[in-house]
């Protein structure tokens, strides 16, 4: 009778732990100060249902998800172009539609356009760096860009961060928050890097790494990469019967 | 019945120094003139409930002030509603988004949202919520986004009543969720990543 009493429980499959890096990774070093040190406390919630659906189409621009456009859309920005497409899914295997997912990045030479950004290579007059779409019925996405460069950074040795695209992911719930990083195939720096090594499962890191897929390239235009993403499931949801 | 193999999580990564490019463009100066900022539509003239601020700063181990922290707010509105996809009979104030985003100002460190007085919500005849405001913080150095959630230091009545903070109550450190009354309908919430006062996270 009563909504609540039906929803009274926090109805999603919980973090896994074994999956998500640590807070406290040494090896990045600014995660040293900024992690918690006490457990996290695990609470019965009912906030399964402050979700994040409240984005429509009208929100979102045209060219949000075209990051070769929606700085200077007259001129193209220089660099490998690609397109980053996937889709959301969540744990049971259920397509996400409608969730927000929003992307920033370096430009080709692996400088980003903010103040904070003190790397020498150049910025580029026609990449802001920024975009954001909503995943279909289907849960797909795509993002239309240019491959971003790696770039050094201050972690007390000589760090150079793998290229990668940076990914903010609504879901339907705030329960399903995720921000995580992109890499791409083959990048030699992955196996380097304190950020991504801070993901000690070696499957979970490799999810994180994109792949080229040849099929979806466009003739004499962009070269594409394949990136799904999943969160975590409704536990109130049933499995859905396999085929 | 057979069931489909559970697919596994995708590993959450740090949102890093430059987070604002992709969270709030217009703050470094990416002008994205052909479509709106999300992080403007918490409220409207035509919101119902008490208008309030919250403020406040983040610490980490050092006790130095973050600035390049993001901050994301969800709460009910002003009668307890949630926004729901579960309900269909959603009485929930269509003029009220339940959620928002600020950054740390670059100098200061200071967040701060203009919002509503959150409801309190009726969970069922005996047990509610006293009005509380969940927050989600990313930044360098965070490798998973950071869960608390703000409840009100002058409702102390509904604060003895609250189904959570009930269980809270032998936490030492259950006075990081209290957000201090500073003056008429503004309200200070600091949180500290760790030390002595280190804030309640949460595991949701
Ligand atoms: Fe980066």
């Amino acid at each position: 009778m009563d909504f609540f009493d039906k929803n009274l429980h926090n109805s999603f499959y919980p973090i896994d732990k074994d999956i998500h890096p640590k807070s406290f990774f040494p090896d990045y070093k600014s995660s040293i100060l900024r992690s918690p040190k006490k457990h996290l406390v695990s609470i019965d919630t009912i906030i399964s249902d402050l979700h994040g659906n409240m984005f429509d189409k009208n929100d979102l621009g045209l060219l949000d998800n075209d990051l070769t456009r929606n700085f200077n859309k007259h001129n193209e920005p220089i660099g490998e172009r690609i397109v980053v497409y996937g889709k959301l899914l969540d744990e049971n295997s259920k397509p996400i539609p409608n969730s927000l997912i929003e992307i920033w990045q370096a430009n080709s030479s692996g400088k980003y356009r903010h103040s904070g950004d003190t790397y020498k290579a150049p910025l580029d007059p026609n990449f802001g760096g920024w975009g954001r779409c909503l995943t279909d019925e289907n849960g797909n996405y795509y993002f239309k860009t240019i491959k971003p460069g790696a770039y050094p950074w201050p972690n007390g040795g000589n760090n150079w961060r793998p290229a990668h695209i940076h990914f903010s992911i609504f879901g339907l719930s705030f329960l399903q928050r995720l921000v995580t990083q992109m890499y791409f195939e083959g990048d030699p720096l992955i196996a380097k890097c304190p950020i991504a090594q801070s993901i000690s499962n070696k499957k979970a890191l490799e999810s994180l790494i994109s792949k080229l897929d040849i099929n979806k390239s466009i003739h004499m235009d962009y070269i594409a990469y394949q990136f799904n993403i999943i969160l975590r499931g409704d536990k109130s949801i049933p499995f859905e019967k396999s085929e | 019945m057979s069931t489909k193999k559970k697919l596994k999580q995708t590993p959450s990564q740090t949102a890093g120094p430059y987070l604002h490019i992709g969270f709030l463009p217009e703050e470094v100066g990416i002008n994205s003139s052909l479509s709106r900022e999300l992080n403007n539509l918490i409220l409207s003239e035509k919101t119902e409930g008490t208008r309030i601020e919250i403020s406040g700063k983040i610490y980490d181990g050092n006790n130095e002030v973050l600035k390049d922290a993001i901050v994301e707010i969800w709460q009910v509105d002003s009668n307890g509603n949630y926004q729901s996809r579960l309900t269909k009979k959603n009485k929930y104030d269509k003029n009220f988004s339940n959620w928002g985003r600020t950054s740390c100002d670059f100098n200061t460190g200071l967040w701060k949202f203009n919002t509503i007085k959150p409801g309190i919500v009726q969970l069922n005849k005996s047990e509610i919520l006293a009005p509380h405001i969940w927050l989600w913080i990313v930044a360098r150095g965070i490798n998973l986004g950071l869960y608390t959630c703000m409840y009100f230091s002058d409702e102390n009545t509904l604060n003895k009543l609250d189904r959570n903070l009930k269980k809270l109550n032998n936490n030492n450190n259950l006075q990081s969720l209290f957000a201090v009354y500073t003056e008429k309908y503004k309200y200070e919430f600091n949180i500290h990543l760790q030390g002595a006062k280190e804030t309640i996270f949460f595991d949701v």
